[in-house]
């Protein structure tokens, strides 16, 4: 029986981090497009992938408005290939 | 959840992420339109007092518009990706190197088109390769071609001609083409 990660398993954190997975860098905003969460969720599942080290966030302020921007690391990178590759085992593919 | 369903956000997440690529189109056609001004301009004005200034003035108009719709497509985007990153470098060190050979040609009494056209296709030749973009890889190869004819084969009276026409095959024709996959 193969194992998976529950941090990633889970719908909106896997959204988060396979859409971060390929692209250098994503804001908040594009990540509440592609996620359809609300804003306290994403938020949410965003701290809890920070906390893990698999997601860097950076805060800045574009004018007077706040601007999240956030990026996979190496260790998500590396948890997100452990997760698809078992996948992969459990599925046969 | 289940594991097939993992695989389905997976795979939704990497097609939302090419809608995602920054749309380059846009420079493509306005670089070309605003070079073929130029080059057309300098063909039939050729020899006139300041009919060189139509140079400085497609460069100004062109960097302005490109400067408004980077800050707005940039707001659209909402993403960085490493393609991104290698075209704002390419495109960053043709324009320095442009500006270098347009100031040594000027200098040396010679005619910039030949140096400008390599220099051009060269980074539309990296621009095609990064993004797998065959139109803009011959498009490169054309702008090679033009600069080896402008340099060794066509009187310096119609390198102006031969310039708006390398252009309108090397960006024009390939950044429309590109448009309309990006509208996909």
């Amino acid at each position: 029986m193969y194992k998976l990660n529950p941090l990633l398993h889970q719908e909106l954190r896997l959204r988060i981090i396979s859409f971060l997975a390929t692209v250098e860098r994503a804001d908040f905003n594009k990540l509440l497009e592609i996620s359809s969460a609300t804003k306290g969720n994403l938020s949410v599942q965003i701290s809890k992938l920070q906390e893990a080290g698999y997601v860097e966030v950076t805060k800045t302020f574009k004018g007077k408005y706040p601007h999240t921007k956030c990026m996979i690391t190496e260790k998500g990178k590396k948890e997100l290939t452990e997760y698809v590759s078992r996948l992969k085992k459990m599925l046969n593919i | 959840m289940e594991a097939i369903k993992s695989i389905e956000i997976i795979e939704s997440m990497l097609k939302e992420s090419k809608k995602s690529l920054y749309r380059h189109s846009f420079y493509f056609i306005l670089w070309g339109i605003m070079m073929i001004i130029a080059g057309l301009a300098e063909y039939f004005f050729y020899g006139k007092p300041y009919f060189w200034a139509i140079w400085p003035a497609t460069a100004t108009a062109g960097g302005i518009i490109s400067t408004v719709y980077s800050r707005k497509e940039g707001k659209r985007s909402g993403t960085v990706t490493m393609i991104d990153r290698i075209h704002l470098y390419t495109w960053g060190a043709f324009g320095i190197s442009l500006f270098l050979a347009i100031f040594y040609a000027a200098y040396n009494h010679l005619s910039s088109y030949p140096l400008v056209l390599l220099l051009a296709g060269s980074a539309t030749f990296i621009s095609g390769g990064v993004s797998r973009f065959k139109p803009f890889i011959w498009g490169g190869l054309v702008l090679e071609a033009g600069s080896v004819a402008c340099a060794y084969f066509i009187d310096n009276r119609y390198h102006g001609l031969v310039f708006a026409l390398s252009i309108f095959l090397a960006y024009v024709i390939p950044g429309f083409i590109l448009r309309k996959s990006e509208n996909v």
